[in-house]
């Protein structure tokens, strides 16, 4: 096994950290130690710079991209025994939790405030549906801060979260995890992968759990997965990966705690009711069932030595059907009101959803010289139908409960009548290009353009047909220049200046089957200013193989102008203003980004760690 | 801004403190939020406070590419508010511990 590493080593070495890597990776890759030296199994999570974005548009390394991106690698997603996508992005600390609302459970978080629900993509391409996503077959997950659209050419204001799955290597390996835990946990992951034959490799991660939820009555979920993929020409110019994801859960949905407004509301602050807080408002007979399923066809072909073509095709679909109770408190409680006098009001929810996604992704990736200049050149197409067919149920007759012992084994009664049912179609086109231009050895000047196509077509035939069609033609840009101040010791320090104008999140609404709640998409433009460094200081450190402190240390700052963004009130001051980029250092020696062959062979983990403003 | 914490802070590491066992942690530091920006129904602004949690984990390696790892998360317990919606709240997970036997490449 520890041959493998050895062989491959861009499968060992978990690439660690993000926008901070050094763009020196190919330099340093070569250099890299003989990690087999190494007892611990844990020591092949090293510090490698470098590491470029799955995405199509970020093809220069993450250090060298104007927009702060978080990488959390699956080694860290294992010790920490992250069982959901939301707990991995806690390691972002621009990402926050959302509560799961109406019809749309799954992996709900804001970014920077705005919700990123339709902002979840899967190996470059979305991945929209409303289901809990488990990392088992993820290899790392990026967070991507700031607007987004010349990328993805939709998106809202806060950032993306992209998914890189795990893919076949060139190396036969089993590994695997069982766990088990406090409220019932019992989960396990495996994942192989097996050489058929030259350069053909079969991979799969699987996982199955059933769990509660500590200190929560009745809430919890069973799931399971699979994730195979077959590479054709694994490592070659020509490469071709077919794989699947294919997740089934049902769960007993968490709505947590109703709301309390008690007093006056000019002095008075609503806060969530203070009581027991395993308390569940629902019916033990909630559920919420959802099966997803995503195939993808990926191929890439070194055509020519700077041409590289790549083109992904996938269909998703998903199915959801789910019923589940939003405790609320609706009238204002009078201060000394003894609490197991309230009484909460049940709204049932309950519908079932079926969505789909085609959507095929064309790029080619080029690297040229002209006039003596280095030209790093993307351009591309996408092109993509996506459907969402809710119908949504309006319940009646529902009993409510007491907020101090709330009866969740009370059967469930009511009646209901589907409130919507709605046919949604969305046809998407794309065109974009990108090009990186390096002006001697400080500047970079970078350039990127998109022009979006969608066309959207909304009937609802209940309770009356309501039909309307709108087609958005968009473009995105984004400009900016880059100022390496010192490439010493394979650091960089990077100055960017961007501009680049954002759009609204367009329709996405629409596909949840709220008629009343289409937004326009819209833009703004805005400067912002960045930059990346690594501490060189922290190299001697790292030299001392028994440094065992930890350094919580913030290797990257990342400041934009406070100007910008009139929207986001919740930021303040000089550098402050969108400044949660998420510091990722490695553990122990903690100089993430800063790949120095001679300390790439320690052990090493990984922290990160911010603080905002 | 809604569900943005002014104050946000993550850190989470690992150490190998022999060639077998390994610690590590993490502290989190969310501060007072808001599920919405503006009032509900009865005119009431909404909000929850902010709250410090912790983890730690170690693992062991007892033979070679078998590992024994331990989880505890919110090690003091700490009940907070994590999900946010303008109907609802979610209570987080209270205190949990995991044991894992890893089974490495």
């Amino acid at each position: 096994m520890k041959n493998f590493r050895l062989r491959f080593p861009a499968f060992a070495l978990v690439p660690l950290v993000v926008g901070l890597n050094t763009a020196a990776a190919e330099d340093a890759l070569p250099d890299v130690p003989d990690r087999s030296a190494h007892d611990s199994d844990l020591d092949d999570v090293l510090i490698t710079g470098g590491r470029t974005s799955g995405l199509p548009l970020l093809n220069q390394a993450v250090i060298d991209t104007p927009q702060t991106v978080t990488t959390i690698p699956e080694e860290v997603i294992q010790l920490q025994v992250d069982t959901d996508l939301r707990d991995v992005l806690r390691n972002d600390p621009s990402v926050s939790a959302h509560a799961d609302e109406d019809n749309s459970q799954g992996t709900n978080v804001t970014i920077r405030g705005f919700s990123a629900r339709y902002d979840m993509y899967l190996d470059g391409q979305l991945d929209v549906g409303p289901y809990y996503r488990d990392p088992f077959f993820l290899e790392a997950v990026e967070v991507l801060t700031g607007p987004s659209s010349v990328l993805f050419g939709r998106g809202s204001t806060g950032g993306a979260i992209e998914q890189v799955s795990k893919k076949p290597q060139l190396a036969d390996f089993v590994d695997g995890t069982a766990s088990v835990g406090t409220d019932r946990l019992k989960r396990i992951t495996a994942d192989g992968n097996v050489v058929l034959a030259e350069g053909v490799a079969f991979r799969m991660p699987v996982m199955a759990q059933e769990s509660g939820v500590a200190g929560r009555d009745v809430v919890g979920t069973k799931r399971g997965g699979v994730a195979p993929s077959l590479g054709f020409g694994v490592g070659d110019a020509a490469q071709f990966i077919l794989s699947d994801l294919y997740q089934q859960q049902w769960d007993k949905p968490d709505y947590g705690v109703p709301w309390i407004d008690s007093g006056n509301p000019k002095t008075d602050i609503s806060q969530p009711a203070q009581i027991r807080p395993q308390n569940f408002y629902g019916f033990r007979s909630d559920f919420s069932h959802v099966d997803a399923n995503i195939l993808t066809a990926a191929l890439r072909s070194q055509i020519s030595d700077g041409l590289v073509l790549r083109n992904q095709l996938r269909f998703a679909v998903y199915n959801q059907s789910y019923r589940e109770a939003e405790p609320g408190v609706g009238p204002i409680v009078a201060p000394g009101t003894p609490l197991d006098s309230v009484t909460v009001t049940r709204t049932e929810r309950g519908g079932t959803i079926h969505q789909s996604v085609l959507d095929d992704l064309l790029t080619f990736t080029s690297t040229f010289h002209t006039f003596g200049v280095m030209h790093n050149a993307v351009f591309g197409f996408e092109a993509g139908r996506q459907t969402s067919d809710p119908t949504v149920y309006k319940f009646s007759g529902v009993p409510g409960t007491n907020l101090v012992t709330p009866d969740e084994n009370q059967p469930f009664s009511g009646t209901y009548k589907p409130s919507s049912m709605v046919h949604f179609v969305a046809d998407t086109e794309a065109a974009f290009a990108t090009d990186t231009v390096e002006l001697g050895q400080y500047w970079e000047i970078n350039a990127a353009a998109r022009w979006d196509r969608f066309d959207a077509d909304y009937q609802n035939t209940v309770p009356t047909h309501v039909s309307f069609q709108h087609v958005d033609t968009k473009p995105s840009w984004r400009g900016c220049r880059g100022f390496q101040a010192a490439r010493g010791r394979q650091c960089l320090r990077h100055v960017w200046h961007v501009i680049r104008p954002f759009r609204g999140r367009t329709f996405a609404e629409c596909l949840h089957g709220s008629p009343g709640s289409r937004k326009q998409p819209h833009g703004r433009n805005g400067p912002e200013v960045g930059s990346q460094h690594a501490p060189v200081a922290f190299h001697r450190a790292v030299q001392d193989d028994h440094e065992q402190s930890a350094r919580g240390v913030a290797p990257q700052s990342r400041a934009a102008d406070p100007g910008r963004h009139g929207s986001q009130p919740g930021r303040r001051g000089p550098g402050a203003g969108l400044s949660d980029q998420p510091v990722a250092g490695a553990g122990r020696f903690h100089v993430p980004g800063c790949v120095d062959p001679e300390f790439a062979q320690r052990r090493s983990r990984l922290a990160i760690a911010e603080c905002a403003p | 801004l809604q569900n943005a914490p002014r104050e946000n802070l993550r850190l989470f590491s690992a150490y190998d403190l022999t060639d077998r066992f390994t610690v590590g942690g993490s502290v989190n530091y969310t501060s007072t939020r808001v599920p919405g920006t503006v009032v509900d129904p009865n005119g009431f602004r909404q909000r929850v406070p902010g709250y410090w949690t912790a983890s730690a984990l170690a693992r062991y390696r007892v033979a070679n590419r078998i590992n024994v790892q331990l989880n505890v998360n919110n090690i003091a317990d700490r009940r907070y508010y994590d999900g946010l919606d303008d109907n609802h709240v979610n209570v987080s997970a209270g205190r949990s511990a995991v044991l894992s036997v890893i089974f490495d490449k």
